[in-house]
């Protein structure tokens, strides 16, 4: 095992894989507040008809809303998502996990901002990161990001289609 | 949303990424109230119960809600 391995088993809560088509990953805080992980697949995001398309997956994080009403930090809960976000790609180094944060209650910014924080605290080489933001007619904000691991064989053709995808829109 | 995005117009692709964000919503929505609604299920009460138990084990205790 990896030290790498062993860090994230040390400061993770457990968690279990309970599978389905979503690849849904579930673990509980100290706190009693229970979290779900699914690794939606996506193959419509960037183009169906390409030889990547089926490893593309959209990273979903959902909250049981009725667990606790105040949500308080948890160092230990980064710790497990990045520990399960590892676990998803020991299935296959081509996976992609896209995430578009939630802007249901306007805090996608700081969303993004911590996710690309926790990216750059516990990547140690491995992982490519690209983010964009997506500014909708009405005005709303989308940060949209994508992670790969650089061993994913179809990197090249992945990158450029993230960036031909969220960098060339009608901006107007 | 089953264009080829590499022959996108720009227009065509700012719709295509509205498309996937709005897709995106609405199945996050859909899986909230799906969660929800497992979280009840004898299924779901006994992983987290493993869960738990897996936590005590190193030393994390699971405060009363």
């Amino acid at each position: 095992m990896q030290k790498e391995e062993l860090s994230f088993q040390k400061n993770s809560y457990a968690f279990e894989f309970a599978g389905g088509n979503n690849n849904i990953y579930l673990f509980e805080t100290a706190s009693g507040i229970q979290y779900e992980v699914q690794f939606k697949p996506s193959p419509y995001i960037f183009d169906k008809a390409e030889l990547f398309a089926s490893f593309i997956y959209e990273f979903v994080l959902l909250v049981r809303e009725n667990a606790n009403p105040i949500i308080e930090s948890d160092k230990r809960v980064p710790f497990t998502i990045v520990h399960i976000i590892l676990d998803f790609y020991k299935n296959n180094d081509n996976n992609v996990c896209i995430y578009i944060c939630d802007s249901s209650d306007g805090k996608q910014l700081a969303r993004a901002r911590k996710f690309n924080y926790w990216f750059s605290y516990f990547n140690e080489g491995g992982f490519i990161q690209m983010t964009e933001v997506f500014k909708d007619r009405d005005g709303t904000i989308y940060p949209i990001g994508m992670i790969l691991k650089v061993k994913n064989a179809f990197r090249a053709q992945i990158v450029e289609a993230f960036a031909n995808l969220v960098s060339e829109y009608d901006k107007e | 949303m089953a264009i080829t995005n590499k022959i996108m117009t720009p227009e065509e692709k700012r719709q295509h990424l509205h498309n996937v964000i709005m897709t995106s919503k609405k199945n996050k929505k859909e899986a909230q109230a799906e969660f929800e609604k497992k979280c009840e299920t004898p299924e779901y009460k006994k992983i987290f119960e493993q869960l738990r138990e897996a936590n005590a084990k190193r030393g994390i205790i699971i405060s009363e809600k």
